[in-house]
Formats: C-alpha cells, structure tokens, sequence
C-alpha cells in the first residue's frame, strides 16, 4: 500500500482503530491481536497445541510457532522480513516454506523507498504477490535462509531454538517484535438479528449482544432481577432459528423457542447460576 | 461517601465524587523546595474544602510539555526545517543559487533527495541509520518541571540543571533542552506550538483521556498519607461551546488494552500534591493508518520514576507537573511512525532529533556501562473536577487489576 503515513505534527490527530475482540485475545500481552484463523490448512507439519495460556501453533516437534511482526522492526531495516540475522538468528530458527516455492508476499513498500518522480503512480506489488492487510492465514516470503512461511500476513514465522513443547514465555518479547502465534478457531457464520454476534468464550464461540454482553437461556428459579430479557422491536421478523414474543411487557428475542437473556454486570461473560450459554 | 487510608491497590470501592461546594480560604502556601517547582503555584491559595468523603477526582483536560516563551530561549530562531538545514549546509554561492526562484525545482529535489539513504532507508523510518548535524537546543537557563534525580549522581548522568520560572532551581528537563527549540513546540506565534494543540486533542476525542481520583483527604493544608489513581477513561469529555472540559461530567476508569491504571501514594503541604517517584503508564496512541500502522499498546505514555506535583485551585481544578524520565525514542515516536512523509511534509529531521536527544540524556541509566537512555521531562497538567467511577471491588476487572 502507498497511503500517506504521516506524522502527529504533520497531519491531524490520528484515529482509534476499534477493535472488538474476544476477552481472551486482549487478555494476551501483545496489542494487535491476531485475527481467527480463516483456514484449517496449514503449512506441512504445522498444528495446533495448547501453551501457555491457550491453543497455538506449532511445528511438527511441537514447539510454540512465534510471529516477528515486521511492523515493529522497520526501524532497524526497511526490509523486515531481512532483520533476523546474527544475534537474532542464533535464538530463532525460520519455518522454511518447501524449497522452491515461490514467493507470494513482501513487506508493504511506500514509505521507505527512494523518492519517485512526482506524480508518478506509488509502487505496484508484482504479480501473484498479496498485500499483507488482505492476506491470506499463511503466505510466503523471501526471508533471510530462504523462502519463510508468514501468518497473517505480517508475522514472519519462527520457532525458538532450543525451546520446549507447550512454552510460549517469549510471547511479546522485544517490544511485541515476538508474538506467539495464537490459534484463534474460525468465527461460525451466524443467522441471526442484525446485532447478534459471535464471541470467543471460553475456547469456543457463544453469542452476544452488539455491545458483547453474552446471551444465555433457561429458566429463572428465584432472584430473576439478573435475567434480563433480549428485547426486539414490536415488528420484529423472524430471522432463522431466531423468533419474536410478545407475551412479556417488551417483545423479547427466543432462540429456537428458548427464551433469550442478556448478562449483565461488570463481567460480559457472567450468566446467573442455572443458565445455559447461547452458543452458535 | 468513603474516608480510606491505605487502600489495596486491587480491590478498590465505586469512587462517585466530585469537588464542589464553597471555597474556603487557607493561608499562604510554604512550597517546599526539595522536590522542586511545579507551575500553577499559588501564592495565597483559595482551596476547596476538604471533602467529606476524603476524595476528590479530576479529569486532565490539559497535557502538554511546558514551553516557557522568551526571548533568548532560541536566539538563532527554531530548529531548521529539513530543507532549511539543507540550505544552511551549503556553501554561500551554491546556497544562494538555489535560493533563487528558478531554481526551485532543483532545490526541491535535491533536500528531498537528502532525507533518503542506502537501501531504501529514510531518515524518520530509520533514524538510528543516518549521521546530522545537531539541532539548535534551547540556550537559556528557564524551564519548568521537576527536580527529578535529586541531585544524586548514581541515578542521572551528567546535565546542566534549569530553574523554573518561579526561581526554583535543580530543575531536571533534557527533553525540553532539546525538544525547546523545535516549531512544533515553541509555534510562530509565541504562544503555543502544535504540540500543545495536538496533544489537548487526543484527549479531547477521548483517546488517551486521563483521570485522577485522590483518596483519604484530610487536609488540603497537610496530609502525608493519600492514594492517588491516575488512570485512563474510555469516556469521551464533554465540551462547552468554547471547546472547554465541561466540569462534574462523570468517566469511568478502564484498564481494557491500550488504557492503563496507576496507584501513586503521594502526600499534600499548603495545597500541593506530590507523589512518590514511580513508573507511570498511560495510553498514547499514534498512527494514522498505512502499512506500517503500529497503533495500539506499543506506543505509551512511558514515564519512569514519575511523580506528579499538583496544586489544588480556589475554583476546584488541579493544576501542576507530570515529571518523569522518558526513553529517547518516544520523544520521536510520532513523527517516527510517520515515516518519510514527516520528513517530506513536515519538515522532521528525525535522526537529527534522536542524535541529539541522545547527547543530552540524563535519564534511565544503566548500571552496567553508565550510559543513559532516557531524557528528563515535564508535562504541564490541567484537570477539572469530575465525577469518575474506578474500578469497582469485586468485578472481573478489578480481579485483573489484582492480579
């Protein structure tokens, strides 16, 4: 991408990206969380392994697959992609891609390159090569010993030498430069009222409300002040399993002809005792 | 309302207060002089009262370094712009034969040319690669901030030491030393620079928005024992017509990723706070897009063995110094992650700026090789009363904050 990059001091204020994430994933020590896996193919010898504090990926021995985000070593070479050498390269060992196999992404060119000409057009990327921001799970690069595996399109992929199974302790190591490479289940594709969403929960998707309180169903025994109904419009259409009722006071939400509940509280995630967890 | 001393730093009560009511009158105040100088110093305080609960709380509607505007701060005027300095470092007959009009065009491509080195380097993305001239610095002997290294040697490398404008002396401040003399700081108009007005945006849009609540008050005259939380807010401030923080708005604190939440001890003599030297963390955000966005946790408010000095006003603001010890590479942080368009477009010689911070630093010393990688700096401060909701005891999120 050639987009202008331009400072505080040269351009207006910069904008909050808003990310709406999993509790889990912003648990994690690194601040650009890696987005849900698209994919369930993976590199040869490439799975998935619990360490630390949850599911990642790993190499056919098992040890934790780290991510060298490029983004936060330009500094030191506007080629990321070449900045693991001499020190670097005798902790980390690259996960090399098939001998042969053709590079398909680079690291986004536009703000280091020589000057062009003014008003020539800003670098194109050659072809069959992908930009990072809309890249695929797993893409190729041109890396230091040769053609490297990349995740997310910014993670260069690397494991720790020497490293054992089920250890992830170098997650966010060097200023968030090594990022364990968090395996995130793909996000299940749900039919529901417009502001219902999938939510990581707990390893696996529930469903929540649009502002990412968790939905749950069942019957309130006593204490019913918590159970607080997901309410619709008086001319709601059904939509899928998803119907409306208006017995109540306000027309709410059922699920498959259960009853729909939003929780509430301080914790999204926290459901009276004796309610089931909607999940997709 | 809740009268807490020595309060747990994880689990915390709903602090709602705000400070209002009558003023009371105090005498004058005795600032001490051990700990240096913060500005909004009162000469004869109108204090609010102490509050009935023992808790006040604020949200900072002002947060940009101090820049004392005189005349011999920059004699030879503000650090040159990239193609200015280009200019500056030719000889006189080629200086003045690209000056002229129709050699514009070739002087255009030549100082841009300049901010380009080997291998596709530039000297914002890579300033650690290029070799400048130092910057102009500031040469007078004024600024405002803390005394922050106490005068003792094993904790600071060798600086000269400024004295506030209120005649204090012992004032540590490399960053304004250095940073003093830059447009972007000092402005053309001898008022503020874009810093200042950049910066109060941020916290305008609610993106790096900061409160403080101040706990277990018992005098505003003298009190050696209270908690200070200084912490973020997700809450975006309401403004009144003329751009200003509407006061007893309510902020809840937030320590969702990027937003942090510090607990100070400090102490209040005649009506200023001072805490404790302690690391402080608070959200700063920078990017504006692109391929190499890096917004997000990365880039903070990172302020080591930081105090804040703040005095309380007769119209129930608090006004002071956020003091600390900043690594050298966050003073250019933003204009770093701009890339080349802050040298191209800006003007920003990045690596000039990052060589001489360097130079100056005074901070973060290493134990082993005695070298320091941080520069002394002050950020004026000013917060209006508030309503603001910590974080409350028992939530999942107070149970983070434990931990």
């Amino acid at each position: 991408m050639a987009s202008k990059n331009l400072s505080f001091w040269s351009l207006s204020a910069a904008s909050l990206v808003t990310l709406s994430l999993p509790c889990a994933v912003l648990a994690q020590p690194v601040d650009l969380p890696i987005a849900p896996a698209t994919t369930t193919i993976y590199p040869p010898g490439v799975k998935v392994v619990k360490a630390g504090a949850g599911p990642v990926y790993a190499d056919k021995r098992g040890r934790t697959l780290y991510g060298m985000d490029m983004r936060t070593l330009v500094r030191w070479n506007p080629d990321p992609a070449l900045f693991c050498t001499d020190a670097c390269a005798r902790d980390w060992e690259p996960l090399l891609a098939p001998a042969g196999a053709k590079p398909n992404i680079m690291f986004a060119r536009g703000f280091g390159e020589a000057r062009r000409t003014p008003g020539s057009p800003p670098p194109s990327l050659p072809p069959g090569f992908v930009a990072p921001q809309t890249a695929p799970d797993w893409t190729i690069i041109a890396g230091t010993a040769g053609p490297q595996w990349v995740y997310k399109g910014w993670h260069v992929v690397y494991t720790r030498k020497s490293s054992k199974t089920g250890a992830a302790q170098f997650d966010g190591a060097d200023q968030l430069s090594w990022n364990s490479l968090k395996f995130i289940p793909p996000v299940p594709e749900v039919k529901a009222p417009n502001a219902i969403k999938p939510l990581l929960l707990g390893g696996a998707y529930a469903l929540a409300d649009k502002d990412g309180r968790v939905l749950f169903t069942g019957t309130c025994a006593s204490n019913c002040s918590t159970w607080v109904g997901l309410t619709g419009g008086m001319a709601s259409l059904a939509v899928g399993d998803w119907t409306i009722g208006n017995a109540g006071e306000r027309p709410q939400w059922s699920y498959r002809g259960q009853p729909v509940y939003v929780a509430g509280g301080d914790d999204p995630a926290a459901i009276p005792a004796g309610a089931t967890v909607l999940r997709p | 309302m809740i009268s807490i001393k020595r309060i747990g730093a994880g689990i915390l009560p709903c602090a709602a207060v705000l400070a209002l009511g009558p003023v009371a009158q105090l005498g004058s105040p005795a600032i001490g002089q051990a700990i240096g100088q913060a500005i909004g110093q009162q000469t004869m305080a109108q204090l609010p009262p102490v509050p009935a609960g023992g808790t006040l709380a604020f949200v900072v509607s002002e947060l940009a370094p101090p820049v004392v505007q005189e005349k011999n701060a920059c004699p030879e005027g503000t650090v040159l712009k990239v193609r200015d300095q280009f200019l500056h470092d030719q000889a006189p007959e080629e200086r003045a034969r690209l000056s002229l009009k129709e050699n514009e065009k070739e002087l255009v491509s030549k100082w841009q040319a300049s901010v380009f080195g080997a291998n596709n380097t530039n000297i914002c993305s890579q300033p650690d690669m290029f070799t400048r001239p130092e910057m102009r610095t500031v040469q007078s002997k004024t600024a405002s901030g803390l005394h922050l290294d106490g005068g003792d040697p094993d904790k600071s490398c060798a600086h000269d030491e400024f004295t506030s404008p209120g005649g204090v002396s012992g004032i540590d401040n490399q960053e304004y030393r250095v940073m003093g003399c830059t447009l972007e700081w000092r402005g053309v108009d001898g008022v503020k620079g874009d810093i200042a007005v950049g910066m109060r945006q941020f916290h305008v849009s609610g993106e790096w928005t900061q409160v403080i609540i101040v706990r277990g008050i018992d005098s505003l005259k003298h009190d050696d024992d209270v908690e200070v939380i200084y912490a973020n807010t997700p809450d975006r401030p309401a403004l009144d017509s003329q751009g200003n923080f509407l006061r007893g708005a309510s902020f809840s604190i937030s320590t969702k990723p990027p937003r942090e939440r510090n607990v100070l001890h400090g102490r209040i003599e005649n009506g200023v706070l001072t805490t404790d030297p302690q690391d402080i963390k608070l959200v700063q955000t920078w990017g504006q897009g692109g391929a190499r966005d890096i917004r997000g946790n990365r880039a903070k408010y990172d302020l080591r063995r930081a105090r804040l000095r703040l005095t309380f006003q007769g119209d129930g603001s608090l006004r002071g110094i956020l003091g600390g010890y900043k690594p050298v590479f966050d003073v250019i942080q933003s204009p770093g992650i701009g890339g080349v368009g802050s040298a191209l477009v800006a003007g920003i010689d990045c690596a000039q700026y990052l060589q001489t911070l360097r130079k100056y630093a005074d901070g973060i010393k290493d134990a082993g090789t005695g070298k320091c990688s941080g520069v002394s700096a002050a950020l004026q401060l000013t917060a209006v009363p508030a309503f603001v909701n910590d974080i409350p005891a028992g939530s999942a999120s107070a149970a983070k904050v434990a931990k």
